[in-house]
């Protein structure tokens, strides 16, 4: 199975200015868990701020995240894969890195987010429909 | 004296027909496994296998030992027992014929200060204290018996196998309703010397036959329905597992009642599958009768005999 | 009557193959009406009815065969409650082509809604290979999981896709009716499939 059956194209922006905050908001309202952030300038690089980083980093530090700017916990560079690499590679590099999501890119162009989700779930519909041919 | 214990008998046999077609093939008929007539004719067909291959023990217990019989203990049992057993089976009361027909025996007896054998009755109110309890258990271990291997089974073949199944336990059922009801019904006109053997094996499973035919379709309601809600798998392993006891209570002789052990396999499904589902006002009902039946005959011989005679 | 018994089976293996017949029409009737939407051709839309009618004519074939004695009476209304969601299913198909012979699409909604129909198409395709759980050639399980993640994604497409239309301009009632209509339709199609899926589990398990 590749890493284009099961990706999702649900993709949010945010700007490195916005507050955790507004993230959080955004988050609630799309229904999604992760938000890439737009590069600050020419020379920046996209990042990624996720559910888990507002957790750990915020929340449990008991800051407040009006006050905390999303550029500062960002997690930069983006882990990056093609749209034809394999399932096992993605679980792979999740495993390594220890996270839960990594993004799809295209020449340069974010396409879209692979998660722990869409990895499991991708991965039960494989076995559904090769326990019917086996 | 001597033609009333033969009617009583063959009013007997008659509602014995009616009333027990619906324990054998109810859930057969009820699960179109097979037709009304054919169910009939399968019913007679085994009753008489039943009391050929083993109705003598069965008989032997009711018709000797019990009591030393004697024409008006015979003809006045019989008589009592007939009058009420019908009346039960138009109320549509769950009594077991051969606790009425036993109690009788000893109402009479007693009554005339017959040598009544005590030792053989409390063998006998042994075993129907038992044989439900028995059927309750037989009936769970084969439920879990059948979870442990006939649910792995694909769906179609199950359905498949249910149906075969069903119907064997129908047979066990109708064989036993030869082998102990109607044995029970015979044994004290056989060994009283009234009729010989074949004719009364012949007749009296013609009769049963006549009455499913002429009265079971008023009462094929299954009881099944009355205490808990059974679908076939379900309905097989209560079947079987009392069809099983009274084949074994048969065995030794003993005189039990068929209707009794089924109610005791489906409590025993009802159970398993959360008690909810069993009628508790309906197990009041029949334990009351359980106990009064035999009662009730007992007394109503002893009472007429000691005013008539 | 003691052969039927033995060799039985015969009859309920017609019905079960004769519902593997009418998931098989609801399959390719949503692939066509998914390539009418990607391709934007109309003319498809006549075969999805074609179709629809020929699911009919099973259907009640199916029926007569239950009620001529396949299976015990205890089964007959789950089953029969399957194959009349799975009708439903055609039904709801064909509303939705027909619809969509007078709607222009623009690029976004036209993706999104051929996405639906394609997943739909998935779900039918796994739908039909659950039937195989009944002769035991498959695990239910599995398939069942798999059809209500589908549906999922499915109404996540649903879920963004209104929220999009909501903000369109519509220049008159029967318009946006007629696309709301269609969307709605479109999205009961995987609905419908995974009550179906319930029903045969229900079916799977009756007699265990």
């Amino acid at each position: 199975m590749k890493v284009e059956e099961v990706m999702n194209k649900k993709i949010e922006y945010i700007e490195p200015e916005s507050t955790v905050y507004d993230a959080i908001e955004k988050m609630v309202d799309k229904r999604i868990r992760s938000l890439l952030v737009n590069p600050k300038d020419e020379q920046d690089v996209y990042g990624l701020i996720t559910v888990r980083d507002i957790v750990f980093k915020i929340i449990n530090k008991n800051l407040n995240p009006r006050k905390i700017k999303v550029g500062e916990i960002t997690s930069k560079p983006l882990v990056c894969v093609t749209k034809d690499m394999p399932i096992e590679h993605v679980m792979a590099l999740m495993e390594k890195f220890n996270i839960a999501r990594v993004i799809v890119c295209e020449e340069g162009k974010v396409r879209g987010v692979v998660s722990l989700f869409d990895v499991m779930a991708g991965s039960l519909i494989e076995k559904a429909i090769e326990g019917h041919s086996a | 004296m001597q033609p009333i214990p033969i009617i009583a008998s063959v009013l007997i046999a008659l509602s014995v027909g009616s009333n027990d077609t619906s324990n054998a093939l109810g859930i057969c008929i009820g699960c179109r496994i097979i037709s009304f007539r054919r169910a009939v004719i399968l019913f007679g067909v085994f009753v008489l296998i039943g009391i050929l291959l083993q109705g003598r023990k069965v008989m032997k217990t009711v018709g000797k030992d019990i009591v030393e019989m004697d024409l008006r203990i015979l003809g006045i049992s019989l008589l009592v027992s007939a009058i009420l057993i019908i009346i039960s089976n138009w109320r549509r009361l769950p009594v077991s014929t051969h606790q009425v027909i036993i109690g009788s025996l000893t109402g009479s007896g007693t009554a005339l200060g017959a040598d009544v054998n005590y030792g053989s009755l409390f063998e006998i109110l042994l075993s129907w204290v038992i044989s439900p309890l028995a059927a309750f258990f037989a009936s769970i271990m084969l439920y879990r018996a059948m979870e442990k291997t006939l649910s792995k089974l694909p769906f179609l073949q199950i359905e498949r196998i249910i149906r075969v199944l069903l119907l064997a336990s129908g047979i066990i059922i109708a064989y036993t309703t030869g082998a102990n009801e109607l044995a029970t019904i015979l044994g004290p006109i056989i060994h009283a010397g009234l009729i010989d053997e074949t004719w009364a094996f012949l007749g009296g499973s013609f009769l049963v036959f006549l009455g499913a035919v002429l009265l079971s379709n008023r009462i094929i309601e299954t009881i099944g329905s009355g205490i808990t809600a059974l679908d076939p798998y379900s309905g097989f392993a209560a079947q079987f597992g009392a069809g099983c006891c009274v084949f074994l209570f048969t065995s030794l002789g003993m005189p039990i009642s068929t209707t009794y052990c089924i109610i005791g396999g489906i409590t025993g499904i009802g159970m398993l599958k959360g008690t909810g589902t069993v009628s508790v006002n309906l197990l009041k009902k029949i334990a009351l009768s359980w106990i009064l039946s035999p009662a009730l005959a007992f007394l109503t011989c002893f009472t007429i005999i000691r005013t008539l005679i | 009557m003691l052969k039927e018994l033995f060799l039985g089976g015969k009859k309920e293996l017609e019905v079960v193959d004769k519902m593997k017949k009418h998931m098989g029409f609801l399959c390719s009737a949503c692939t066509t009406l998914k390539a009418a939407i990607e391709n934007r051709d109309k003319e498809l839309i006549s075969s999805v009815s074609d179709l629809e009618r020929e699911g009919d004519i099973v259907r009640r074939e199916i029926f007569s065969n239950i009620y001529e004695g396949a299976f015990l009476p205890f089964l007959r209304p789950n089953i029969c409650r399957f194959v009349e969601i799975v009708d439903n299913a055609l039904d709801v198909t064909k509303d939705a082509a027909i619809e969509y012979t007078d709607l222009e699409l623009d690029e976004e909604t036209k993706d999104d809604c051929a996405r639906i129909a394609d997943i739909s198409a998935k779900m039918c395709e796994m739908l039909l290979a659950a039937i195989e759980t009944l002769s035991g050639r498959a695990d239910l399980r599995e398939k069942s999981l798999a059809i209500r993640i589908y549906e999922k994604k499915v109404d996540e497409i649903e879920f963004d896709l209104l929220k999009r239309l909501r903000t369109k301009e519509i220049k008159n009632f029967w318009e946006g009716k007629a696309l709301s209509d269609f969307i709605h339709d479109l999205t009961s199609i995987s609905d419908l499939i995974e009550d179906a899926s319930d029903y045969l589990q229900i079916i799977n398990i009756s007699l265990r």
